[in-house]
């Protein structure tokens, strides 16, 4: 199986993918309904897929563009993933 | 059912088995966190170890608000007996088990050293639907099929758009084609021509 490796570092992968988000995809997506939903984005090619299922827009994103390097982000949240109940999450 | 055990230490450990890329099983004491709302954390030495293919990246928050990005990749893990394809943060940290993995499980742990804790299925949809949807179980009941037989079903409350409107109502889970009945049209007129591709309407006539 091939293995992806980043091109970027961690914070230059961040932050090329942030601003391919904020640009062109949060206008269409940034809706009341779409809330908590994931969107994967290539930050190659700023292709991208959203699902309220991560692994099905994962699998759609392995179908479209099998080398992708792939940012993702929760629509209304800065992040994916909260580790210890530190902050309580709320989508705005 | 998955079962645990609480340790000395007041972890929640439940052993998972994890396989490689090479579809080779292993086991992994990991913890279960409900601050996590993930699925699964592996330090960085067991990815490596196991040679997951890596996904994506994504940030988390940790508990002090701290931001971190992480790399997410894929692994497949034994859940409830069954194999299932998830996801995997890297963290420095013990392996964790978190909210999304366990959704639509019912966790009872109880908390003493050396005592079992369980997960136990609560919703029967096929997880990756439940989660989807993210329909609440809100009770069970008994229903009669056209043919006398009595079947128990689970009931889901789910919102639809009902003539143009969200509107909150339940579903019976069922193994049937979705069907639409009598308590949801109820106060519309159902004019249905009988004839194949005519079509048919619902009109409102009496707020319900």
């Amino acid at each position: 199986m091939m293995v992806k490796q980043p091109r970027d570092s961690a914070e230059e992968f961040a932050r090329r993918g942030d601003e391919v988000y904020e640009r062109n995809i949060r206008p269409q997506v940034d809706t009341e309904e779409n809330k908590g939903k994931f969107v994967l984005i290539d930050i190659e090619t700023g292709q991208w897929e959203m699902d309220a299922d991560e692994m099905a827009a994962s699998n759609r994103m392995d179908e479209r563009l099998p080398n992708a390097q792939v940012w993702m982000v929760r629509v209304g949240s800065r992040y994916v993933y909260r580790i210890g109940a530190g902050r309580s999450r709320r989508f705005v | 059912m998955i079962t645990g055990m609480v340790n000395a230490d007041r972890e929640a450990i439940l052993r998972l088995v994890l396989y490689d890329a090479n579809g080779q099983p292993q086991e992994m004491d990991t913890i279960v966190d409900t601050g996590f709302d993930g699925k699964l954390t592996l330090p960085p030495d067991v990815v490596q170890q196991l040679g997951l293919p890596l996904k994506r990246q994504a940030r988390a928050v940790l508990a002090d608000g701290r931001e971190i990005v992480t790399k997410i990749y894929e692994i497949k893990i034994l859940w409830d007996g069954q194999p299932r394809l998830t996801s995997a943060l890297e963290t420095e940290a013990t392996p964790l088990v978190g909210m999304s993995l366990m959704y639509g499980y019912e966790l009872n742990l109880p908390i003493l050293d050396g005592t079992e804790f369980t997960l136990r299925l609560i919703a029967n949809l096929p997880p990756d639907v439940v989660q989807q949807l993210g329909l609440p179980l809100k009770r069970q009941a008994r229903a009669v099929l056209a043919d006398g037989r009595e079947i128990v079903t689970k009931i889901y409350e789910v919102k639809i758009l009902w003539d143009g409107q969200p509107r909150a109502t339940s579903a019976l889970e069922t193994e049937a084609a979705p069907l639409v009945g009598m308590s949801l049209m109820y106060g519309y007129e159902l004019n249905l021509p009988i004839l194949d591709g005519t079509e048919f309407t619902l009109r409102l006539i009496a707020n319900p």
